[in-house]
């Protein structure tokens, strides 16, 4: 029978997905650090109070006065998150700093909120779940000493409620998008696939005038399947079974959105998150099959 | 440490760890709740709700929303004075050109195309409301009397002052990276809906395929 006393146990036990919240810790960093140097160039018109393209802070009531003040020194906010990134990478100040890396990218994220897409609010989440767990266990520059055993157990509780908060949230992301589908008159057509590849705004080879026309049977393919994946998938991933067919299915999905849609940031962003999936023990051996291609791959050129 | 202290203990870790377990289910109630019953949570947790918002729109669509139609900007340039000769330039698909050149290693032309669609299309969508309203009102008029009284309210509004004055600055920003001469030149601004062909399958819904005008303001000087 289901006991609360059960799950809480079975909870503190270990950190069960030591690993993969280490890596998506120096993941994320890393990406959150590119996209702030790519974005270098767009800082005064994105922050700056001097740009001809004004926006307001996104926040609501008290602080919204401190999100002024912020905009007009918004250089020192942006190297700030450089630094935290960089701390964060190597683990330097463990969740000190990683909850003032979530608490530094909120504050970009207010300061000009029309800005944000799919992948910068999932990023951000990200940052929010990762703040408070224990990503600390691999990839850092000094090796964690660990906490009394007590307040290890509740550490590994609190990091595993994280790890399967990111998880719930992805599956929640993909099950609000089939919903929102379901109830759009053009995915229920079977046409919204067609509208979007003619809109110059979503797909990278519209405009021009020119219409794009995929076959009927493609476009039903790729709507219909749109739909049940979506809809399928936050339940269907839980089952060891049907796990890796359906995040490789999404990845897909993604794929196609990342070559051909100009979202970049949003597919890298959830695809690093399917790793969570996978216990340790399984993603231990897709390492060592990984690293046994390489291996062969290698011997083979020095037998050349 | 005696056996009363560690048993006080363990009751402490415990009840910690139950305190993490309902912090956890709160947090998703919270989260569902705002989602599926946005209302009645907003009115229980007013703050909460709306800084948790704010941060994170978990509201997720992923290209949810079909439309017909590409939202379009145009500029129509004349001689200040002489209104007889005129030049329209599709401001929304020179952005468009400028951030898929070198995509995605021109972070300034993406940021600014997200921002002039975004501000379309909320402006237009003002404006549409603005004119379904009126239509309601005043029945039975042509449409290009509900886009000129409705553009008029738009322009009036001190609520869409922001946007207005900032498609205005991108229109002078434009001019200049195009290097189109503005001396003694006013513009009007045109923002319109630039239906898609329905695909030509048969049995696929047909739809109009026109342009169909949704706000343009006043002239205004360079």
């Amino acid at each position: 029978m289901f006991s609360i006393s059960q799950l809480s146990q079975r909870l503190q036990q270990n950190n069960e997905k030591a690993f993969y919240l280490a890596f998506l810790r120096v993941a994320i960093s890393v990406w959150l650090l590119k996209e702030l140097l790519f974005r270098w160039p767009a800082f005064e018109l994105l922050y700056s109070n001097n740009s001809f393209f004004s926006v307001k802070p996104g926040v609501p009531y008290i602080f919204y006065g401190y999100m002024q003040s912020i905009k007009e020194h918004y250089m020192l906010l942006i190297w700030l998150c450089m630094l935290l990134l960089v701390l964060n990478i190597f683990g330097i100040g463990r969740n000190l700093v990683s909850v003032l890396v979530f608490f530094s990218f909120a504050i970009l994220k207010l300061i000009n909120a029309r800005f944000s897409n799919g992948g910068d609010i999932m990023a951000l989440l990200l940052t929010f779940y990762l703040a408070g767990a224990n990503t600390f266990s691999h990839f850092t520059l000094f090796k964690r000493k660990p906490l009394s055993w007590q307040n290890e157990r509740l550490y590994n509780m609190l990091s595993n409620l994280l790890a399967y908060s990111i998880m719930i949230n992805l599956c929640f992301v993909y099950f609000m998008s089939a919903l929102g589908k379901i109830n759009d008159p053009l995915w229920r057509s079977g046409m919204a696939i067609h509208y979007f590849i003619n809109n110059e705004h979503y797909f990278l080879f519209a405009g021009n005038n020119k219409t794009i026309e995929l076959p009927k049977v493609v476009l039903y393919a790729l709507n219909y399947g749109t739909i049940i994946l979506e809809l399928a998938a936050p339940f269907l991933v839980w089952f060891r079974r049907f796990r890796s067919w359906v995040l490789f299915l999404l990845l897909l999905m993604h794929s196609f959105i990342f070559s051909f849609f100009m979202l970049y940031g949003m597919s890298v962003i959830f695809v690093l998150q399917y790793g969570l999936f996978y216990s340790e023990a399984e993603l231990k051996v897709m390492l060592q099959k990984v690293k046994g291609i390489f291996k062969r791959g290698k011997k083979s050129k020095d037998a050349l | 440490m005696s056996t009363k202290d560690l048993s006080k203990k363990d009751t402490l870790y415990k009840a910690l760890s139950f305190l993490l377990l309902a912090g956890f289910l709160s947090y998703w109630i919270f989260v569902i709740s705002l989602v599926f019953f946005s209302k009645p949570t907003r009115d229980v947790f007013p703050r909460q709700s709306l800084f948790y918002s704010s941060l994170f729109n978990q509201n997720w669509r992923l290209f949810s929303y079909t439309k017909k139609y590409s939202v379009q900007l145009n500029l129509v340039l004349r001689t200040i004075n002489n209104s007889s000769t005129t030049d329209t330039i599709n401001l929304a698909g020179y952005q468009m050109a400028e951030r898929k050149k070198y995509i995605p290693f021109n972070s300034y032309e993406e940021a600014l195309e997200r921002l002039v669609h975004t501000t379309i299309t909320n402006t237009g969508k003002n404006a549409e409301n603005k004119a379904a309203r009126l239509k309601k009102e005043v029945a039975g008029k042509d449409d290009l009397f509900y886009v000129e009284q409705s553009s008029a309210a738009i322009e009036k509004d001190n609520r869409n002052k922001d946007n207005l004055t900032n498609l205005e600055n991108y229109a002078r920003h434009a001019m200049h990276e195009m290097g189109i001469d503005t001396k003694g030149k006013e513009f009007q601004l045109i923002i319109f809906h630039h239906y898609i062909l329905p695909s030509t399958a048969p049995g696929s819904p047909v739809f109009n395929t026109n342009d169909q005008t949704i706000f343009f303001s006043s002239y205004k000087p360079f």
